[in-house]
């Protein structure tokens, strides 16, 4: 064998092995979406018990992996389990909206410390009715007025900048999901 | 977010070196020759990692499930390329382009190119406003740099107990700097920009 | 050097100012730095073990590109293992643990064995004992300074807290500016330790 054919073999081998270990990690991977699909999908259920899940959406966003298409009583709603974090703790809830992207229920599930304001049933309450156009508080300056909540936290600002995003993305999406066509559309469940 | 906000955000409030302590190994240990050439090194790597991460995420990651891959993507095909094009680079007769390619071959395996092309590509931007988010969260993470090294030079002359002489001084003037950065969060920038 | 008497191993973390950057960010909460500093030990681990059997296998053109890969899929590997087993604390690790792959404790370990003519790796104690002594402690004071508990991972959804105070002590500790401090002074007092026995000895 020429040196060179040798070279293009060692090449080949390391290159195969490199793939196969690739490989190993891409089963695991897949194995471990599923794994996390079917927790949210159990944490959903908790959220909304009479709820049947027609479609699952991923989403690209870094704090909800997985926007849940649900039909709950004749009417469909999306669901998601979102991270909410700041600098001192971080929690997850799970979110039930409207196709228009208003939040019509929320659950908290856990949280890296008792103190964190998610846990408070009153603090997610707050957030209720709200939908991607109109954000509360848009700014520290607001929650000065006497009708708006006072004191505005480091907690507050990131769960409204998280909820609102996952509001716009539903609110955004929604109109796509619903042509069965869609490319969105991703995996389904019947 | 406009791209202006995003572009004083990546610089202020998620400043590669203050906020998420990106080549503070660099910069403790002095690697501060070349700045012009080792900025644009770190620019267009960034810019061109956070490019190619985001792509492969939006259509290949995400939607087969298969985000662990990412890192595996970076060191097998992104860093030998990026060496490549180094070296390649390096033989240019122009001094200037070689200066840029010996610290774009010291960038390739850095956590700080990957760092940055990390967060620019994970947040919920689109295309243009990860590479936006690439190239401002270089020039902050040069910036912070430059001043740092600017204290550490003054801290050289000055009369300081030789237990904090070198890297633990310019961690506590990085702390002081990191604090003064708070200040400049993604609320403020929010109310001014939108 | 009086090596039996040298209790002190030269510190990857406090000495030689390498892998800083996950030092900063992730210490802020114990469960978090435990992650992390697991998935260090665990690719640090991998390396030893697999590198000498990739130098029987591979020309020495190979080793390093291939010793890099490995690194990342060790890393991705941990990555895939800790979403499984702590999916809310790997969520907050978020870009740290793929870092791994780039920790530059771990490819200066990877440089100094990866000589031609080197065939046994010196196994990785003193960077493992010198990261471990120096990342857990940090972690710990910066979580009860900064946000006032104590906490460890669980296999829940949520980590074990072991003790919380009413308010966090020093909330500043718990921000990047905090750990930057926090690990300029631990430095600081390393080398004076250091230079202190070095100028005890005759």
């Amino acid at each position: 064998m020429t040196a060179i054919g040798r070279a293009r073999l060692e090449n080949l081998i390391a290159a195969t092995m490199l793939g196969f270990l690739a490989l190993l990690i891409a089963l695991g991977s897949l194995f471990a979406d599923r794994g996390a699909e079917a927790r949210e999908a159990a944490l959903i259920g908790r959220l909304s018990k009479a709820a049947v899940i027609k479609e699952i959406y991923v989403s690209s966003d870094p704090d909800f992996d997985r926007i849940f298409k649900i039909e709950d009583k004749g009417r469909i709603r999306y669901a998601a389990v979102v991270r909410l974090g700041s600098l001192y703790s971080s929690s997850l809830i799970s979110a039930l909206l409207s196709p228009e992207g208003q939040i019509l229920a929320l659950r908290f599930i856990a949280s890296t410390s008792s103190r964190a304001s998610s846990s408070i049933d009153t603090f997610l309450v707050s957030f209720l009715g709200r939908d991607g156009e109109k954000e509360f508080p848009k700014s520290r300056m607001e929650t000065q007025r006497p009708d708006a909540m006072s004191g505005a936290t480091l907690d507050l600002i990131c769960t409204s900048a998280t909820l609102n995003r996952l509001s716009s993305y539903v609110s955004d999406n929604a109109r796509t999901w619903v042509d069965p066509k869609s490319v969105s559309s991703i995996r389904k469940k019947d | 977010m406009s791209y202006f906000g995003i572009i004083l955000s990546s610089v202020f409030a998620a400043n590669a070196l203050l906020s998420s302590g990106f080549g503070a190994s660099r910069l403790a240990r002095g690697n501060t020759k070349h700045l012009l050439p080792s900025f644009i090194a770190l620019s267009l790597f960034s810019l061109f990692v956070a490019v190619i991460l985001w792509t492969a995420r939006r259509f290949l990651f995400i939607p087969f499930g298969l985000s662990a891959l990412e890192v595996v993507l970076y060191m097998s095909l992104i860093v030998p390329l990026m060496k490549f094009i180094s070296r390649v680079a390096a033989q240019s007769p122009g001094a200037f382009l070689r200066k840029v390619a010996e610290s774009g071959d010291e960038l390739a395996i850095s956590s700080l190119v990957f760092g940055i092309a990390l967060l620019s590509s994970k947040a919920s931007y689109t295309l243009y406003e990860a590479a936006i988010a690439a190239l401002a969260s270089s020039l902050g993470y040069a910036a912070a740099s430059e001043l740092l090294g600017a204290i550490r030079e003054r801290l050289e002359l000055s009369d300081v107990p030789t237990s904090f002489k070198g890297a633990p001084t310019l961690l506590l003037s990085a702390g002081l700097m990191a604090m003064a950065f708070m200040g400049i969060d993604a609320v403020l920038i929010k109310n001014f920009v939108g | 050097m009086d090596r039996h008497r040298e209790s002190f191993v030269p510190n990857p973390l406090l000495g030689s100012i390498a892998g800083l950057c996950p030092a900063i960010a992730v210490t802020s909460a114990l469960p978090e730095a435990i992650l992390l500093w697991l998935g260090t030990l665990v690719v640090l681990f991998f390396l030893w073990m697999s590198i000498p059997l990739a130098k029987n296998l591979l020309p020495e053109r190979l080793l390093t590109p291939f010793s890099l890969s490995l690194m990342a899929i060790s890393a991705s590997a941990y990555g895939v293992l800790a979403s499984v087993l702590w999916p809310l604390l790997a969520a907050n690790l978020n870009i740290y643990i793929p870092l791994i792959a780039v920790n530059s404790m771990i490819l200066h370990y990877l440089r100094a064995n990866l000589r031609p003519g080197k065939n046994q790796l010196k196994a990785p104690l003193s960077i493992i004992l010198g990261y471990s002594f120096s990342f857990i402690p940090i972690a710990t004071l910066r979580e009860i300074l900064g946000r006032g508990s104590l906490s460890l991972p669980s296999l829940t959804l949520a980590p074990r807290i072991l003790f919380e105070l009413k308010e966090a002590p020093l909330r500043i500790v718990a921000s990047p500016a905090g750990g930057f401090m926090i690990l300029g002074i631990l430095a600081a007092l390393y080398r004076f330790i250091l230079h202190t026995r070095r100028s005890a000895r005759p």
